[in-house]
């Protein structure tokens, strides 16, 4: 553990800046501008986790996001991540990570009798083992639960902030690599708005582990040229850390940025941990790059087997050679770089080619290094104790089914493999795109595009693997002009030679060898061959019984290959065979970037009151009503709720009220249609409402069912204000607005949602007319200002439009005044009552001030399948009127029929007892449910204003009407049965002089 | 009947709530006039009554006409808003109902119904980026600009003044969260 594979130079890194670092409770030392993976592999740690289904000791395969084994558990506690990608992962002064999936320790763990037992964990095990019985899956699903799993989600909320922006980039470049590059040089020269995202720390791409020319300097030189161009462009935003993970319909993709993410803890919560970027662009150009596909071979998930560029990688970006002696095995030209700039570090390299021949240049130029080259052969054992010892190399036939020969034993302790080159299409295949299968390179790539769709893919992700075809497409994209960036032309080489599976002495699938073609899900070659047995023909059938591809990494290394030996297998065309669907995210992304600054008090708005701070200032106590907060009951010296309701309802009776109603929905209309719409809205008549007047009205949907209740005062001429439940405001709006716009386009009404323009407050009482006389000189006496009717008048010195309708049956004032004056006309008011006893009361005392009198609350007492005569509100469903809103439905037999569920009044037996709302109402009490049921009980409360005291309730029961004077069985929640005697729901002032008076 | 001190308290929707004050500022302005109109643009006394001064009278979304301290601005093809002093606002509405004439149209005070937040500040751009998927960029939304558009949750009517400065109007009970979503955003620039 204490070797050390660092370099003495070269890399990327700030030698001048060690960082310290802890894995598994262990301390290390790197570099700034290493990686995790990269500071580990420096200091010889190899063996990194253990896989998902088999314990599998497991290392560091990749060097960038496809990594799929190097998964770790960063930092602790409340900031804790899990699979976190060691590749991806920025080193940092003070990181703590931990392996995964391992119990008791990375080294010895307990799991690793999975893979002892694997011939007992074939593909689709938990599908067939588990299914039967069915009743004993939730047994077996908590074992299989605590053992499978990657990573432990933190507990504790996150402590930090994350935000979202927008951006609308004429061109969205993704990937800064050289072709992106190219592509936003030329676009910035020509002056478009473009954003360039990045996912790594610094532009450059592949070229930062690369020792390739352009425009006759370093490719790195090169691109800090480019980079410092961008950086002074005005209409050029770089974000690097950044990863494009979504591209969804119309060009909208979101991307992650990491902004101090890659730092650790912050101290400071000044600026976002990450900002998730929601891009809407003109035109997006593809640059992601190709991802290496490893051979699959025996044993080839053994910590020290790596892909040969992430090696390359290493050596050039990171200083980091992770080997003494190297092994290469390839079916293509683009390994011998890494074997070639091996040996140039000093290490002995055996370069083991598939095919019999390599291209004229690299085999050259291999040989010249002093690269020992073996063709014709394959990799067909790892030797592996605690490290790899080395690999047995045998003949390779000519049809690539099996080896021959004797065994050849190399010994090393890094092997690094290539099987090709997949492009990576995950944000073209994500934008619906299609794709093409390349004979030559053996892999997919980039074809048509969606309809909705503008983008283009450039360089490898287009499957163009040379650099100067990536400047060049990227260049000509960026609508470049004249000559772009260049650089040498790549020699001719040989073509790559298909090898879906390395044979070995044994068949595939038996003995202790295993060929994974998926490290993250531990899915191998053998379960693909067991699935095309087992029928699976679809490659999405595959994929899901296999679980191949369904990893977090979306099988960015493991996916061509999966398709690749289940056509071999079938003997069939691997284009055939067709290709999985890529979704996004391209890379996991944080719960936290897509809530972004969307919780706590910036989740949703909480509406208030022009008088809520009064209110709450002096003590009420509040409850929400759809957004609004609203006053409940203001208690007094330590009353609870029932104390400061039954003393509040009390006052109303027989003195005086106050009651903030600023939240019931308000619709100015105004037209010479508006009565006609109003016959059409409510069920009763309009048309003869006079100038001054208040009607109430029932709304009703198409069905008949009452959705909406209010008040509407006739104005002027062609000028109403409609009121409306404080819930079905916007509702209600929304079904004028549609019935004026669809179907009435031709009537001659505007609506105007002027809710907030007015604040208003109930008075209810007798002596409410008392009070509200105090602050005005304008007559509200009964005769200048009766029940149903309006008065402009000049309340406490400003102007208010006084309505003379009641919610409480008593005597009552709504008085409106414009919202900037709430707050004074409420304090004049409190100040006049102040020797009237004059009480405030919060929507409590008002719903129990209704229910004395029967009036209902549309979404309580009703629930979408009440009409207005379930309600007993045949009286307002007028029979003369030749339509409105419903009335067809209320002819239909269902709903016209008798015996329906029907509003009635409750009194319990026991009048101190209080119904519990949603009560049943049974036709035979049993002693444990289920029992018939007659109905529920939907309002139900004590009023003090009843018989000197008791309870009262609200109840709709099937053929309710029918039952008045009779008593019914209620079955409570608790066990107990009760008895209720069913009477009419109006227990106060049933002859209706208290509101007139 | 008068109030104790004879002039009645008007109150803004963020009375109590302090402005921020950095390098980007938020602040609630005070109460101002706002008429909601409705009306047909090619109903000749409806247009000429409604355009200001002698300005055409604004049809296109967003477009804007402004005389003598009224400023119309259409929301949509058959909506404006009327922009005028609170002192005004009586007047105006009269006046326009009276030029309406007959012309199917609707006049409503809405001066109460919205309250208008000011933001101000190098990073103004910056910071409305956080709040809404329209293109707040200077190419697209150059000073003068009024868009109706969405906010966080708001429905925002938007009016850029400079670069360096925007005016939200929204309605009375969503200022609250506006304003903290804007000083939440606020926060990277006014450490």
């Amino acid at each position: 553990m204490s070797a050390n594979y660092r370099l003495p130079t070269g890399g990327r890194i700030d030698r001048g800046q060690p960082v310290r670092f802890e894995f598994d409770g262990q301390s290390y030392s790197g570099y700034a501008g290493d990686t995790l993976a990269s500071a580990l592999l420096a200091n010889g740690v190899t063996l990194v986790g253990r896989s998902f289904k088999y314990h599998r000791p497991r290392g560091i395969l990749a060097a960038g996001v496809e990594e799929p084994n190097a998964l770790v558990q960063l930092e602790r506690g409340a900031y804790t991540e899990p699979n976190t990608r060691a590749t991806s992962v920025e080193l940092y002064d003070g990181l703590q990570a931990d392996s995964q999936n391992r119990w008791p320790s990375l080294k010895y763990d307990i799991g690793v009798v999975n893979s002892w037992l694997s011939r007992f964990f074939p593909a689709g095990f938990y599908y067939k083992t588990f299914m039967w019985p069915e009743r004993m899956w939730t047994t077996y699903e908590h074992v299989i639960r605590r053992a499978a799993g990657l990573g432990v989600a933190p507990k504790e909320p996150d402590p930090d902030r994350y935000e979202h922006r927008y951006d609308q980039p004429d061109l969205l470049i993704v990937g800064g690599g050289p072709a992106g590059l190219a592509c936003a040089l030329a676009a910035s020269r020509a002056g478009k708005r473009v954003v360039l995202v990045d996912e790594s720390a610094e532009l450059g791409g592949a070229l930062l582990g690369d020792t390739a020319e352009i425009d006759g300097k370093a490719a790195v030189d090169w691109v800090a040229d480019v980079a410092a161009e961008l950086a002074a462009a005005d209409t050029v935003r770089v974000l690097t850390r950044t990863t494009l993970t979504g591209y969804f319909d119309y060009n909208y993709l979101i991307a992650t940025e990491h902004v101090t993410a890659h730092l650790g803890p912050q101290r400071s919560d000044a600026v976002p941990r990450q900002r998730l970027w929601k891009l809407r662009a003109k035109q997006v150009v593809l640059a992601t790059g190709a991802i290496e596909r490893p051979l699959v071979f025996a044993d080839n998930d053994r910590p020290g087997v790596m892909l040969a560029s992430a090696v390359r990688t290493y050596q050039h970006r990171y200083g980091v050679l992770p080997g003494h002696a190297v092994v290469v095995f390839t079916n293509n030209d683009s390994a011998y770089a890494t074997a070639i700039d091996a040996v140039g570090a000093g290490r002995p390299v055996t370069l083991v080619d598939c095919r019999t021949s390599a291209g004229d240049a690299v085999t050259e130029r291999a040989r010249s290094a002093g690269v020992e080259l073996v063709f014709g052969s394959a990799v067909t054992a790892v030797r592996y104790s605690g490290g790899i010892q080395g690999v047995d190399v045998m003949s390779l036939s000519a049809d690539g089914r099996t080896v021959s020969g004797s065994v050849r034993r190399i010994d090393c302790d890094l092997v690094c493999s290539s099987g090709g080159w997949n492009p990576a299409v995950h944000l073209h295949s994500q934008a619906k795109g299609k794709l093409r299968w390349c004979e030559d390179t053996q892999t997919f790539a980039p074809a048509a595009t969606a309809p909705t769709m503008a983008h283009a893919s450039v360089g490898a992700c287009n499957g163009s693997l040379t650099l100067s075809h990536c400047l060049e497409e990227g260049w000509a994209a960026g609508g470049g002009e004249g000559d772009g960036p260049r650089a040498e032309a790549a020699p001719v080489g040989a073509a790559l030679r298909p090898l879906w599976v390395v044979p070995t002495d044994h068949p595939l699938g038996e003995g202790p060898k295993k060929h994974f073609h998926e490290f993250q899900n531990d899915a191998t070659a053998a379960d693909l061959l067991l699935a095309q047995r087992e029928g699976f023909e679809s490659i999405e059938h595959t994929k899901r019984y296999t679980t191949t591809g369904m990893a977090t990494d979306q099988g960015k290394t493991s996916n061509v290959n999966a398709i690749g030996i289940v056509a071999e297998s079938r003997g069939v065309p691997v284009p055939s065979i067709g290709v999985t669907t890529f979704r996004p995210p391209y890379t996991p992304l944080t719960f936290g970037a897509v809530v972004g600054q969307n919780r706590r008090h910036l989740f949703h708005m909480v509406r208030k009151t022009p008088m809520h701070a009064w209110s709450e200032a002096h003590g009420a106590v509040f409850e929400d009503v759809g957004d609004w907060k609203r006053a409940r009951y203001y208690p007094r010296g330590g009353e609870d709720m029932d104390a400061a309701v039954r003393r509040e309802c009390k006052a109303v009776r027989d003195g005086v009220g106050l009651f903030d109603a600023s939240t019931l929905g308000k619709i100015d209309l105004q037209g010479p249609d508006t009565a006609w719409l109003l016959e059409m809205l409510y069920t009763n008549a309009w048309q003869g409402l006079a100038v001054g007047k208040c009607r109430y009205g029932l709304m009703l949907n198409e069905h008949g069912m009452v959705f909406d209740d209010g008040v509407t005062t006739r104005l002027g001429e062609h000028h109403y204000h409609m009121t409306t439940t404080t819930g079905g405001a916007a509702r209600v709006m929304g079904w004028i607005e549609e019935w004026l716009q669809t179907e009435w386009p031709d009537k001659r009404v505007y609506a105007t949602s002027v809710t907030e323009q007015w604040a208003v407050m109930a008075l209810n009482g007798p002596r409410s007319r008392e009070l509200l006389q105090k602050l005005t000189d304008d007559d509200v006496s009964n005769e200048a200002l009766p029940f149903m009717s309006y008065k402009a008048v000049t309340l406490a010195g400003v102007p208010a439009r006084v309505f003379r309708i009641s919610f409480t049956g008593e005597q009552s004032f709504e008085v409106n005044v414009p919202a900037r004056y709430g707050r004074h006309v409420w304090e004049a008011l409190v100040a006049a009552g102040a020797d009237m006893e004059l009480v405030m009361y919060g929507t409590e005392t008002m719903h129990v001030l209704r229910a004395e009198k029967g009036f209902i609350i549309v979404g309580q007492d009703s629930d979408g399948t009440m009409t207005p005569a379930d309600l007993g509100m045949d009286w307002i469903v007028s029979k003369k009127k030749a339509d409105f809103l419903g009335k067809r439905s209320l002819s239909r037999s269902d709903t016209a029929r008798q015996g329906r569920k029907q509003l009635v009044g409750l009194l319990t037996e026991d009048p101190e007892l209080v119904l519990p709302e949603g009560a049943h109402i049974v036709s035979e009490v049993r002693a444990a449910p289920p029992m018939p049921m007659l109905g529920h009980v939907t309002s139900s409360y004590y009023s003090p204003n009843v018989d000197g005291g008791r309870s009262i309730a609200m109840a709709v029961i099937a053929d309710g009407f029918n039952r008045k004077g009779s008593t019914v069985d209620l079955a409570l929640i608790d066990g107990r049965a009760v008895r209720a005697k069913v009477v009419d729901p109006v227990f106060v002032d049933p002859a209706g002089e208290r509101v007139k008076s | 009947m008068t109030t104790q001190n004879g002039t009645p308290a008007a109150r803004t929707a963020l009375q109590d709530t302090n402005a921020l004050n950095g390098a980007v500022s938020v602040r609630e302005l005070p109460l101002s006039g706002k008429i909601a109109v409705r009306g047909a643009a090619d109903d000749a006394a409806f247009a000429a009554t409604l355009a200001p001064g002698d300005n055409p009278l604004p049809t296109a979304v967003g477009e804007r006409a402004e005389a003598d301290g009224v400023r119309v601005v259409c929301l949509g093809p058959d909506e404006w808003q009327v922009h005028v002093p609170l002192d005004r606002v009586d007047a105006e509405v009269t006046r326009l109902r009276d030029g309406f004439g007959t012309a199917h149209s609707a006049v409503v005070d809405v001066s109460d119904y919205f309250t208008v937040l000011e933001l101000g500040g190098v990073a103004t751009r910056e910071v409305l980026a956080k709040l809404t998927p329209l293109d707040v960029s200077a190419q697209a939304l150059p000073a003068g600009s009024t868009r109706q558009t969405r906010m966080a949750k708001c429905t925002v009517l938007l009016t850029i003044q400079s670069d360096h400065c925007a005016r939200l109007q929204v309605r009375w009970s969503h200022a609250e969260y506006l304003h903290d979503y804007l000083v939440e955003a606020a926060r990277e620039f006014n450490l």
